[in-house]
């Protein structure tokens, strides 16, 4: 009884909060965070939104395919702390910048039509302008990009070879 | 016997320490704060020291949801008869299956062909189970689709969310060879049904040109791919499997171009919009798709007959 008794008490003891923080699960964090409020009616979510878990050191690449004549909206989302987010768009081909969102003001929203299938790399990290230094060494957050997509309202352009 | 309270006494002092030491402590922090210009840009001027990578592709319904159906019949014939199921024993087999099935799923579904899509989301669910991805077609979710079959739309978000289940499952429990392998069963099997409708049916070109674009979705697949062939032996045979395709797209024309961007006005409470236009362009001949298509079906069918 006693020996019950100790392990019940051992169970008492062990710290949870530390427990939350290596169960941290950022793998659908993009269809629970912030980018869900920009969710828009007629547009689909893109199998490739993504989840990460990331610190303020790192930096994140996604190379996604988005295929032509469709409209998409990307919305980046984080932990308060982390904001604001900074990304980048390049075209993987020339390596080229097409897009930096520092130059707006760190907006958390896009949207970006494609008039043909292209591949893009979108580079991402956090300014976490929030957090202290020691925080931005430590901190440990999630950052969630939700993609949604629909058919090109406009015109269609040539498609033909 | 007398040193077993001692014993969990030490348990009592080593495990929260451990799972400190596996975490990030947040010990010594000063309070938070804004900062000024010259220290975010000493934190920007820090960033881009780790870098992680993901290369990912479209989902199967994505894949083919590109086509326009609207002047195709559906083909029964085109899907993997679900009795085949009970043919794959090894892990490598399954997961490819499940891949194929998967995309006979988003097919039946891009159609709104309520009984087949039923009757695949059924399969898909006993194959994940049978390589352990489990959860991911639940009874809601084969409910749902019961109560949406008016609804080709539904049907097809059905698919697409039954297969964006099996990646969270996968990520969560850490099997990124398994999205691998499953994704190039789907990815053979969008390309068998695509080379199929891109017959005599006046969306001849634009097939071909969604087929050339099928490039971009592979060169990603085998990026992913090759970053995981050393810790297992199934992805370096799905490798292997897919090289035969693999060289048709590396062999295919690329019409070099420039990216244009173009900002678009948006209505007030929209995001900002671009336009991204131009770029580069694969290019498939007649040539090209007769032995991509040739290709295919030969390693579709060795994939489903196992």
């Amino acid at each position: 009884m006693k020996c019950i008794r100790q392990i019940q008490l051992l169970l008492l003891l062990i710290p949870t909060g530390p427990l939350s923080l290596v169960a941290q699960d950022c793998v659908d964090y993009h269809k629970l965070g912030d980018c869900m409020m920009d969710r828009q009616k007629g547009y689909k979510l893109y199998s490739q939104s993504k989840s990460v878990s990331m610190d303020p050191t790192d930096t994140v690449e996604f190379n996604i395919v988005f295929y032509g004549q469709k409209d998409y909206i990307f919305s980046f989302c984080t932990h308060g702390k982390l904001y604001p987010i900074h990304y980048v768009l390049l075209d993987p081909e020339s390596d080229k910048v097409l897009y930096d969102n520092e130059k707006d003001r760190y907006i958390e929203s896009l949207g970006i039509g494609f008039d043909v299938t292209k591949t893009l790399t979108i580079r991402v990290d956090v300014v976490a302008r929030k957090a202290s230094s020691e925080e931005i060494e430590e901190y440990v957050g999630c950052l969630g990009l939700l993609i949604q997509y629909r058919n090109y309202t406009r015109k269609k352009v040539n498609l033909q070879m | 016997m007398q040193s077993r309270p001692y014993k969990i006494w030490l348990l009592v002092l080593i495990i929260p320490a451990l799972l400190v030491g596996g975490c990030k402590s947040n010990k010594g922090k000063r309070a938070p704060g804004l900062l000024d210009d010259s220290e975010t840009a000493e934190i920007v001027d820090r960033i881009e020291t780790i870098k992680q990578v993901y290369h990912l592709s479209p989902s199967p319904a994505e894949m083919l949801s590109v086509i326009d159906v609207a002047d195709l019949s559906f083909d029964t014939g085109l899907l993997n008869p679900r009795g085949n199921m009970d043919n794959y024993l090894d892990t490598k087999s399954r997961t490819m299956g499940l891949g194929v099935y998967i995309t006979d799923l988003a097919y039946a579904a891009l159609f709104g062909r309520h009984e087949e899509t039923l009757d695949y989301l059924e399969v898909v669910r006993n194959m994940a189970e049978q390589i352990r991805v489990t959860g991911a077609i639940n009874d809601e979710l084969i409910e749902k689709a019961r109560k949406n079959v008016e609804y080709i739309d539904s049907l097809f978000n059905i698919s697409n969310e039954a297969f964006i289940n099996m990646l969270f499952f996968c990520e969560r429990n850490d099997r990124p060879n398994t999205v691998v392998i499953l994704s190039a069963g789907a990815f053979v099997e969008s390309l068998y049904l695509a080379v199929n409708l891109a017959g005599d049916n006046g969306q001849t070109d634009y097939i071909l040109q969604h087929l050339a674009d099928q490039k971009y979705a592979l060169d990603n697949l085998m990026t992913f791919a090759e970053s995981m062939k050393e810790q297992d032996p199934n992805v370096a045979a799905v490798i292997e499997d897919m090289k035969p395709i693999k060289e048709i797209y590396d062999g295919i024309t690329v019409v070099a171009g420039t990216t244009t961007v173009e900002t678009e006005k948006t209505a007030e409470g929209q995001p900002k919009k671009l336009v991204i236009g131009g770029g580069s362009k694969p290019t498939l001949s007649k040539r090209e798709f007769e032995k991509l298509k040739k290709n295919t079906i030969e390693l579709r069918n060795k994939l489903i007959s196992n």
